[in-house]
């Protein structure tokens, strides 16, 4: 019976699997050339294949040696981080960078596991403020600091 | 005389009010990184360097190259005094530099750390510039076979001497050097796996491959892991080293300085690996190994010369080849490109007073970290108190800012995300990404090098192994692969990295 030994291997390769394939799928159109004059298409499908290849030697590998087992994913944690992230990006261009970034430190704060919500609103409050004399004032980035 | 010259040209531009200002920022943001645990040099370089676009070029490097190289100085502040590597560097430096906190030494730990760092770093400054200008006449005689055959040899340097699994290495390489791949393809103009999104036409930005990977993944794993860093030592004893403890520590300053520097030059070196290899040779040459790891000064001294030494020598094969040796010379080369430089040998010749400037600044920036590390260290102490509560979401905030920045790109910003996903993906598997950006930056020089030197040669593939230079460089990769597959080599550079 095959028995998986190493499951963090095997997902590594099954990333580079997808990768290659993608690779090649999204790159098939794009002209090879030849050896002389390369095409556009040529290193892209050589790195695919060569993926590929990685993949399948990795998911040998992985049902062969023995390796650590998988951690449990954060689920929550990454998910408000990567939430807060997009928020900033959604609110940016419409709130402006003051209303933004207070949004997004709240919200970002749900991940902690020893959150303090007072603590947070301070802290909100004083990065916006921080953020928008920095960054919009004294660097003068292209931000909208108001709606 | 050549080389007076060269840094009358360089100290006059580093010593300039504006120069000088950036330089000091750069070091007090890199010694703060450097102290608190969770935030790296990587990252926060990633983060800032998109407010640096309204600088010139040179102020921007030594800004950013003041950062990594103060974040070593800030390293071991965390690590002798609450035991935590502050930055990934100082990790040996916990072994006995905290022992000796514990002992009442912290103070002269401190000091020896920083005399240390800031001799090993004046050694280093003075040796890039002994050595750029030879390399960067070598390398202006290059052509794309040998430039090809040099990032091979750079890369597979990178992963045989970095920690961790080689296989694994090798694949990320491959990962970034497609990814590397995004955008209009420069000779014939088609778009390549940019879905008709004109956002990734000029390629993946790369600062968010950089903050994705680095800031965003660590991010999250470090809020499931949590971060204790409860202080365990508040005081700090005497600043100075007493004399036994000054004498036992010159030698081992001055061997780390060594190490250091010829360490920081191969690729895939720079801090982490010297502070290793340093700690491992003064284990080895002391005549009571027995003391190590219950407070030998030594075990200090050593590893934090040779981690300055090795981050600044790292800055050679960046400026002068236009390699990086390690993810933050990486960072470094992107920089460069853009602020519309082209990094390589024409640097020098082209910008000289950029190339002097930042080496000048380097020393500058050594000697501001000295003076200001050790009557600030109660300033740095309390930041530490900082909870990662806060930190994190500022990290987060401040990575949003500069990735927006750089185009006003709402895009970049989401594209980052999807990054942070990838990069808390690879902790899980346990796969390190360092590679990964190594190859993303490489991957379009290499591409252009390798359809030239095609060319060049009618298609023929044997012109990288018919030339001495090439071939040579590709003989050596080859020779580094086959060592590090060896079991008995193998076992050799996994107790390298598990000294502690």
């Amino acid at each position: 019976m095959l028995r998986v030994r190493d499951p963090q291997r095997l997902l590594f390769a099954a990333f580079l699997l997808a990768m290659g394939l993608c690779g090649l799928w999204f790159g098939w159109k794009l002209p090879m050339g030849t050896a002389v004059r390369m095409g556009a298409g040529y290193m892209p499908k050589v790195l695919s294949v060569i993926l590929l290849a990685f993949g399948v030697g990795l998911a040998a590998a992985s049902l062969a040696v023995e390796g650590p087992r998988l951690e449990r994913w954060a689920w929550r944690g990454l998910a408000i981080i990567l939430a807060s992230l997009c928020l900033f990006g959604l609110l940016v261009e419409r709130a402006g960078l003051l209303v933004t970034t207070a949004v997004v430190i709240l919200a970002a704060t749900a991940a902690a596991p020893d959150r303090r919500w007072r603590e947070a609103a301070i802290f909100a409050v004083v990065m916006a403020v921080f953020c928008t004399v920095v960054f919009r004032l004294l660097l003068g980035l292209p931000i909208p600091a108001l709606p | 005389m050549d080389i007076l010259s060269n840094l009358a040209i360089g100290f006059g531009e580093a010593l300039s009010l504006t120069n000088l200002a950036f330089c000091l920022i750069g070091v007090l943001v890199g010694t703060l990184v450097g102290v608190l645990p969770g935030l790296g040099p990587l990252a926060t370089v990633a983060m800032l360097l998109p407010i640096t676009f309204t600088m010139s070029p040179v102020t921007a490097l030594i800004m950013l190259s003041g950062i990594y190289y103060g974040a070593q100085y800030g390293g071991s502040t965390t690590a002798i005094l609450v035991n935590l590597p502050g930055e990934a560097s100082s990790v040996v430096t916990c072994i006995d530099g905290h022992q000796m906190a514990r002992r009442g030494r912290a103070g002269a730990a401190l000091a020896v750390a920083a005399v240390g760092s800031f001799f090993a770093g004046t050694i280093a400054t003075v040796l890039i510039v002994g050595v750029a200008e030879p390399m960067t006449e070598l390398a202006l005689r290059f052509g794309p076979a040998e430039y090809f055959s040099l990032m091979v040899f750079g890369l597979i340097g990178a992963v045989v001497l970095a920690s961790g699994s080689v296989v694994n290495a090798l694949a990320m390489i491959v990962v970034g050097l497609l990814l590397g791949m995004v955008g209009i393809d420069v000779n014939s103009g088609a778009q390549r796996y940019t879905f008709g999104n004109p956002n990734l036409a000029e390629g993946i930005n790369f600062v968010t491959i950089a903050l994705g990977l680095f800031g965003i993944g660590d991010i999250i794993h470090n809020l499931e892991r949590g971060t204790d860093r409860s202080l365990v030592t508040s005081k700090l004893g005497s600043l100075w080293p007493d004399r036994d403890e000054m004498r036992r520590a010159v030698k081992p300053i001055l061997r780390g300085t060594a190490i250091g520097s010829v360490l920081g030059v191969l690729p895939g070196g720079g801090a982490v690996l010297s502070a290793f290899a340093a700690y491992t040779v003064e284990k080895k040459l002391a005549a009571d190994p027995s003391r190590f790891g219950k407070g030998a000064i030594e075990g200090v001294a050593g590893p934090e010369a040779a981690n300055n030494a090795g981050a600044q020598t790292s800055f050679i094969p960046m400026l002068t080849l236009g390699i990086p040796s390690n993810a933050l010379m990486a960072l470094m080369i992107g920089a460069l490109v853009m602020h519309g430089i082209q990094p390589g040998p024409q640097v020098l010749v082209s910008q000289p007073s950029l190339f002097w400037g930042l080496i000048a600044s380097m020393w500058i920036g050594n000697l501001m970290l000295l003076v200001i590390n050790l009557p600030l260290i109660g300033m740095w102490v309390a930041l530490l108190r900082v909870p990662y509560r806060l930190l994190y979401t500022a990290i987060l905030v401040f990575s949003a800012i500069g990735v927006y920045s750089i185009n006003n790109s709402v895009f970049d910003v989401f594209l980052t995300a999807g990054f942070g996903l990838v990069g808390y993906f690879f902790i899980k598997v346990g796969a390190e990404p360092a590679p990964l950006l190594l190859g993303f930056v490489l991957g379009p020089m290499m591409e252009e090098n390798l359809r030239r030197a095609m060319r060049i040669s009618g298609g023929d593939a044997m012109t990288f192994v018919e030339r001495p230079i090439s071939l040579g460089l590709l003989a050596a990769s080859a020779v580094l692969l086959v060592l590090v597959l060896l079991p008995k080599l193998r076992r050799v550079r996994t107790e390298a990295f598990r000294e502690t």
